[in-house]
């Protein structure tokens, strides 16, 4: 772990101290320390981007042009075209770098069980979708994210409750 | 081989911890062995 970045200096610094790495932020704008400067350093290989959902694509993007493998959060962007579209831009122009977004139910066994029948017909699994039903607790702090609780968030827990 | 890695959005990582992290039976609270297993599995580390 060498660094750090948040939007405000406050979280940046806060996280980076407990962690005694370098932080970086853009409010405010201060000499060699924006996410800009960030990327450009060579001894960082990888980014791990944790950001609000409206703001991942553009950062995602700006790795993966400064060189960077990146591992994002999902989901990916506010809505399917964004995502498809960022995904067609990160083939064309970037794919030496790898860009894996942290969806862990691709790994779960079934899932890969059901890769592997695919594969002993002949194919090979591409997407997989899942749907999944049933009540968060208004005091979960995931309850209260915006993700959550915003309808305009593709694949939000707010369409199903 | 070592990596240099860097964590962009450290408000949401230290307040909330990761979504996926919840998935990969990692405590909120231990995000730093959440990222070191998504690693692993994005076979950017050995």
């Amino acid at each position: 772990m060498k660094a750090i970045y948040s939007r405000s200096e406050k979280s940046a610094t806060a996280l980076a101290g407990s962690a005694n790495v370098d932080a970086y932020f853009d409010d405010p704008s201060t000499p060699s320390k924006s996410l800009h400067d960030l990327l450009a350093r060579e001894d960082i290989h990888a980014v791990v981007v944790a950001l609000p959902i409206l703001v991942q694509p553009d950062v995602i993007k700006k790795a993966l042009a400064a060189g960077k493998h990146v591992l994002s959060e999902k989901p990916i962007a506010k809505d399917v075209a964004t995502a498809q579209e960022l995904i067609e831009w990160h083939a064309k122009k970037h794919s030496d770098r790898i860009w894996s977004v942290a969806e862990n139910f691709r790994f779960l066994e079934a899932v890969q069980f059901g890769a592997d029948q695919v594969g002993k017909i002949g194919g090979s699994v591409t997407t997989f979708s899942m749907k999944l039903y049933g009540f968060i607790d208004e005091n979960d702090k995931f309850f209260k994210t915006p993700w959550y609780g915003s309808s305009l968030n593709s694949g939000n827990g707010a369409d199903g409750l | 081989m070592t990596i240099g890695i860097a964590i962009l959005g450290a408000g949401i990582f230290a307040k909330e911890g990761t979504d996926s992290a919840e998935e990969a039976n990692v405590p909120y609270t231990d995000n730093w062995q959440n990222i070191s297993l998504q690693f692993k599995r994005s076979r950017l580390s050995p």
